[in-house]
């Protein structure tokens, strides 16, 4: 409480003051900076009850609001202290319901649970945690971090715990972390327990699950010269489901280790005018459970690119394949984390439904060729890219149960004069089943942004993305359906924007439904109004809804839940 | 006591709400040391005495690379006077492979880092707002904070630069 009082301290009177706090001590004249994302939430969820509403605090404004209605608070605070080589850092998350609770029969009711009945916490509707915490200080060639931290070795093959606030995911190592860095060589040492983001700050928090504590200890070097080197080592000590949420986290370094990874990679730049990487990971399975019932199994992975720069066009071929490797996120993926990933090689945009044919896999290998021409460079760039995969993992979540090839071709544009830009991406991937008779899936796809100068200081921004998928023949049959998230954006000024946001979907296993039924059952419309006083902070006001939907970001896909309802936020840096 | 906790939350929101304008202006920007594209060590310290612009940004990320060539153009057209752009890619270890090409092929001549393990921009820009500009005086202290791009958002922060590039702070 102590923290959350010294925070709220802050926020209320700015850091001039907060400077003050520190007075003659250590932390004299430290800098010290407070961001702040902080939203109320009205859900509109048209469901109404026969019951009677509990008063539910001073958020209530609207009298006729039906019983299954609420409101959510959600703030996140992050403060960091500085000073010379010495940075810590605090991260405050609190959520609160309002509103969440009526009488029906006499009888108590929750229409929106915030948290499950194993997490502690001292309140019925409102939950407040200290996120991440932690100190790291720097010496001449020493860096050392305690508490959360994040790490990743060679291209995220082996380890790739970082902060995806793309898709809300920040899962973090509450530990240690050493680098040692003279010169050329670099020396990283990592050890912790996960520490999953628990109160999401773009999403509704609905029944809040206890953070699951699973090791990760590991251990990387390297060698930066003309070939640059890389070696390192991953050991993995999950959680299992039927464990107590609350088990004592020490546990997990006196068990045997459930996986073990080595991996080593080579870099070399401008050789023959090209980049070259390539790396290779060993899996090593020892828990029955992630092993197929085996006592052991092998997995393996490699990844490769090569750039080259000829004339006025960049060329960037990429290649994977790997063998169980996905069998690492068998206790994460319920979560909606992963500890690691081979890179996707997919245009992770357009990945909605079928997405763990080609982002998560556990026998598949591929490759990706992109040819950018510079016609003006950084002014105007087309390219065309093409994605080949072959995924013959036919278990788990996937939608094929044969083996599949996938091919996708693309092409796009970046533009811009003067404040005239343009930004496009359109094509069809095919996932084409090895039994003919199961057919292929087809999706075709567009995206783009366009930003169009009006008057003085007036402009007009464009957005478009849509989708269309054809289905094959699988077991989870289903319809052809469309989806389009579109947006026409209003820019007033630097201080102003307006955005007028339009969503489309037929897709029948999407758990939302639109708002502009008058128009169509499948229509979602929104308004939005941003204000931006200074660079530094931003209000914005939302009123209507969004589909729900699979998001994919850095490898890792998650599915997002739809909105209707209004919002206002701030977002500032102080 | 769960009155006592939702009218706290609520005065959480209100505070947030009305502290804007206190800027972090003037904070000592904290240090860091990362490796560039081409694995050479970089740290923020050692550009002590002239301008900088710390240029967060993301190969997937649209503004992000409308703002480039002008982020570009500033460097090169005030180098001379003691300014210089240092910009971190926010990309995940996944996309490094992805970097170089896209400042290749627009011929950017600025600085460019890696953040593979989003551990600087953890403490810079916690949200992970992209674009994300900070721009730091001679002394290394930040003189302001720039969120997001649009196209002609270009003009006021050369405003900026030039103003404390001409001020000799």
């Amino acid at each position: 409480m102590r923290s959350l009082l010294a925070v709220l301290a802050l926020g209320l009177s700015g850091p001039a003051h907060a400077l003050e706090l520190w007075g003659t001590g250590p932390l004299a004249n430290a800098s010290v900076q407070l961001t702040v994302d902080s939203e109320l939430r009205y859900h509109n969820t048209a469901l109404d009850d026969p019951g009677k509403r509990i008063s539910g605090g001073p958020f209530e404004l609207i009298p006729s609001m039906a019983v299954h209605d609420y409101f959510e608070q959600v703030g996140r605070f992050n403060l960091l202290i500085a000073k010379d080589d010495l940075n810590i850092g605090l991260q405050f998350d609190e959520v609160a319901l309002f509103s969440n609770r009526y009488v029906l029969d006499g009888r108590e009711q929750v229409t929106t649970p915030l948290y499950e009945s194993t997490v502690q916490s001292p309140f019925d509707d409102s939950y407040f945690l200290l996120e991440k915490m932690f100190v790291s200080k720097k010496w001449d060639t020493v860096e050392l971090t305690v508490g959360d931290t994040y790490a990743s070795f060679g291209r995220g093959l082996a380890l790739n715990i970082v902060k995806n606030t793309d898709i809300d995911v920040d899962t973090s190592i509450r530990g240690a972390k050493g680098i040692f860095r003279t010169g050329n060589f670099d020396l990283t040492a990592i050890s912790g327990i996960t520490n999953q983001q628990q109160i999401s700050q773009e999403n509704p928090n609905v029944a809040i699950a206890p953070n699951v504590d699973h090791m990760v200890s590991g251990a990387r070097a390297e060698w930066f010269g003309p070939v640059n080197l890389g070696a390192h080592a991953v050991a993995y000590k999950f959680a299992r489901p039927t464990e107590l949420p609350l088990a004592v986290s020490a546990s997990r370094y006196s068990s045997d280790l459930d996986v073990g990874i080595v991996g080593a990679n080579i870099e070399a730049n401008g050789v023959l005018g090209l980049d070259v990487y390539g790396e290779y990971a060993l899996y090593d399975y020892r828990a029955a459970d992630m092993a197929d019932g085996e006592d052991r199994l092998r997995g393996w992975a490699t990844y490769g690119s090569v750039a080259a720069y000829p004339g006025k066009a960049v060329v960037l071929l990429e290649a994977k394949a790997s063998k169980d490797t996905e069998r690492l996120t068998t206790f994460t993926t319920l979560e909606g984390w992963e500890p690691a990933s081979i890179p996707t090689l997919e245009y992770e945009r357009v990945i909605t439904e079928d997405g763990s044919a080609a982002v998560n896999s556990n026998d598949i290998m591929g490759t990706r060729l992109r040819v950018d021409y510079a016609i003006v460079p950084g002014m105007f760039t087309p390219y065309v890219a093409t994605t080949l995969l072959i995924d013959k993992d036919t278990e788990g979540l996937h939608f094929n149960d044969s083996e599949e090839t996938i091919l996708h071709p693309m092409a796009g544009l970046e533009w811009q004069r003067g404040h005239w830009a343009a930004q496009f991406n359109a094509g069809m991937r095919t996932d084409k089943r090895k039994d003919t008779a199961e057919g292929s899936d087809r999706m075709m796809h567009v995206d783009g942004t366009f930003h169009l100068p009006l008057f003085g200081e007036e402009a007009l921004e464009i957005d478009i993305d849509a989708k269309k998928f054809e289905w094959g023949v699988n077991e989870q049959q289903q319809e052809d359906f469309l989806e389009m998230a579109n947006a026409l954006v209003w820019h007033r000024g630097e201080k102003w924007v307006f955005v007028l946001y339009q969503d489309w979907t037929d897709n029948p296993l999407v758990q939302s439904e639109g708002n502009l039924q008058f128009i169509g059952e499948n229509v979602y419309g929104a308004l939005e109004a941003q204000f931006k006083p200074s660079g530094n902070i931003t209000y914005k006001a939302f009123y209507g809804a969004y589909k729900a939907g699979i998001r994919c970001s850095g490898g890792q896909c998650r599915s997002l839940p739809g909105f209707e309802g209004a919002r206002v936020s701030v977002n500032g840096v102080f | 006591m769960t009155l006592f906790t939702k009218s706290l939350s609520s005065l959480i929101l209100l505070g947030a709400l009305l502290s804007g304008g206190a800027a972090v202006a003037g904070e000592p920007a904290p240090d860091f040391s990362l490796r560039d594209i081409n694995g050479k060590e970089v740290s923020l310290s050692s550009h002590k005495g002239k301008v900088v612009l710390v240029n967060f940004w993301a190969t997937w990320c649209g503004p992000c690379k409308l703002e480039m060539p002008h982020l570009d153009k500033m460097d090169r057209e005030l180098e001379a006077k003691g300014f210089e752009v240092i910009s971190i890619s926010t990309d995940d270890a996944r996309a490094a492979s992805k970097v170089k090409p896209l400042i290749k092929r627009g011929g950017y001549g600025f600085t460019v880092l890696l953040d593979k393990d989003t551990s600087v921009v953890s403490q810079y820009n916690p949200a992970k707002t992209l674009p994300y500009n900070v721009l730091i005086d001679r002394e290394g202290n930040i003189h302001k904070v720039f969120q997001g791009y649009n196209p002609g958002d270009e003009v006021e922060l050369r405003h900026e630069i030039e103003a404390l590039l001409g001020s000799g702070s």
